[in-house]
């Protein structure tokens, strides 16, 4: 018994995932589509046949738009710094602007983002690798192709005529009653985590405020401990929110603030560098080194100044609307309970 | 019925197979919804099995009261409604079908592989940029890998050898540059 004649797999435009660590792609078969999960080189298979697709929905979503606005602000901070900074500094404001402008390009030239999801009788999948309205077009219309090949045509009439024979309670045999990628009946969450999360970045951000006129030790301190909180409560937030009723906008929220603390922690931990280098003799001692950044003022250093723009715009422009977006998930609740 | 992935709002007919992204009445995301027809098809229960009545009738290898309706095309044993398979435009026992996922003969039925080519290829570059040192082990290691995973399948979608290629070439300038270093050191 051999069954195994190579089956002549044609690649699908769009792709997800980070290079090394995952990737998934899509592939059409002679009679199923291939989606392959690759991470650090294991590859998982799904096949899903044609005879069994019964609709792709692509949804446009607003994370290229974010993206683009972080990336954004960064390619100007840079900027700023690479125009008012002298000698070495400069250098490398100028290559860090350069990256960010160039991973910018990449990123408005892919253009907007999407989530595509495929439906059988029995599940709903995630099309990761179709992630960008662009090739999901390309692939959605070559995928129409062979499915109605396959399956005949389904006209809006058929459809409409179909739609209404249907009973609402159908469940799997048939028709999906509902499509929702998730079966399971998301879980209550009170968003009380989200809120001190947003509540410690403005807090983080007013922590930030003196430290451009005063320079003292305890200042660091507190903004250490409120920065390993925010961190702490971020991760715990993004855990409770997966599966949650929490609402799209604040969990897309949570995850730019996770997207924000990456970056200042990069940046911070580049900054921490450079002062030890700098600081050769007090390299090895991790509390002289401390008490000298703490006493180095945002106005004296272009690179601390542009790290402490950033943080307090950052925290700002997340802590407000976050608060703002839990306050009108609260009320909303609030009726609906009275209601 | 199909929903909008944003709202959950029902989609009407007006906006599926529209080719295009087309804004959901409720909550104003723009989406589009290709829709075909398997999304009306009711899904078969599976044959039972016909119980045999009379002596003469052929009966299924797994199921002896039950009426033996085609062979395996892979071990010939005979089948009832129940036990046939029918996968690849092949009728085939669960035995069969169990033993051809197992030992990979059925190529449709692999949902996993390890793809030594991308492996060595990551093994040749990554510590090289990270500290060169753990090269000392990681070079040999590519170069017996390349060899010894040659003329084993990768993936199952269309793929060249250049993976392994590269992580050979780049294996090789290692080993080349650790010699050149352990000769200048021995000469001086």
């Amino acid at each position: 018994m051999n069954h195994n004649t190579k089956e002549k797999y044609k690649r699908l435009p769009g792709k997800s995932g980070f290079i090394i660590l995952y990737s998934s792609k899509l592939w059409m078969g002679s009679d199923h589509l291939l989606l392959v999960h690759s991470v650090a080189g294991v590859e998982k298979y799904n096949r899903f046949y044609y005879r069994d697709i019964q609709s792709i929905i692509t949804s446009k979503t607003i994370t290229g738009k974010i993206w683009n606005v972080i990336i954004g602000v960064l390619l100007g901070i840079f900027l700023l710094l690479a125009t008012t900074t002298q000698s070495g500094w400069s250098g490398f404001n100028t290559v860090m602007a350069a990256g960010f402008f160039l991973w910018l390009t990449i990123h408005l030239w892919r253009g907007p983002t999407c989530n595509t999801f495929l439906q059988t009788a029995i599940h709903t999948k995630k099309l990761s690798s179709l992630n960008r309205t662009k090739n999901t077009k390309k692939s959605m219309d070559r995928l129409k192709i062979v499915i109605e090949k396959t399956q005949g045509k389904l006209s809006p009439e058929v459809f409409k005529e179909n739609v209404l024979k249907q009973p609402m309670d159908s469940g799997l045999r048939g028709t999906t009653a509902v499509y929702t990628p998730a079966k399971r009946e998301p879980r209550h969450e009170t968003g009380k985590i989200h809120a001190l999360l947003f509540a410690l970045l403005i807090i983080d951000a007013f922590f930030i405020i003196p430290t451009f006129f005063l320079t003292h030790v305890s200042f660091t301190i507190f903004s250490t401990i409120i920065s390993l909180a925010v961190i702490i409560t971020v991760i715990i937030a993004l855990v409770k929110q997966a599966g949650s009723t929490i609402p799209g906008a604040i969990q897309k929220m949570t995850w730019t603030s996770m997207v924000f603390i990456c970056i200042s922690l990069i940046l911070g931990y580049g900054f921490s560098l450079t002062m030890a280098f700098e600081n050769m003799e007090v390299a090895y001692n991790q509390w002289e080194l401390f008490k000298r950044v703490s006493k180095i003022s945002p106005l004296d250093n272009t690179f601390m100044m542009g790290l402490h723009i950033y943080s307090l715009c950052g925290s700002f422009l997340i802590g407000i609307p976050g608060l703002v977006l839990l306050k009108h998930y609260w009320r909303n609740k609030r009726r609906a309970s009275i209601e | 019925m199909i929903s909008c992935t944003n709202c959950g709002t029902p989609l009407n007919s007006r906006m599926i197979n529209t080719n295009v992204m087309m804004a959901c009445p409720s909550c104003d995301g723009f989406l589009r919804a290709d829709v075909y027809p398997a999304l009306f098809k009711e899904l078969s229960g599976g044959e039972p099995g016909e119980t045999i009545l009379t002596d003469s009738l052929a009966s299924c290898f797994f199921h002896q009261d039950k009426k033996a309706v085609i062979p395996c095309e892979s071990c010939g044993r005979f089948l009832c409604a129940l036990c046939d398979i029918e996968f690849n435009n092949l009728h085939m026992c669960p035995l069969c079908l169990e033993k051809g996922k197992s030992k990979k003969k059925i190529l449709n039925l692999e949902n996993r592989r390890t793809c030594y080519d991308t492996i060595a290829l990551y093994l040749a570059i990554f510590p090289m940029l990270l500290f060169f040192w753990p090269t000392i082990l990681t070079a040999p290691m590519v170069v017996f890998m390349t060899a010894w995973y040659w003329k084993k399948p990768t993936t199952i979608v269309p793929r060249t050898k250049i993976r392994y290629i590269l992580a050979f070439l780049i294996a090789a300038l290692q080993i080349l540059g650790w010699i050149v270093v352990f000769v200048l050191m021995i000469t001086r």
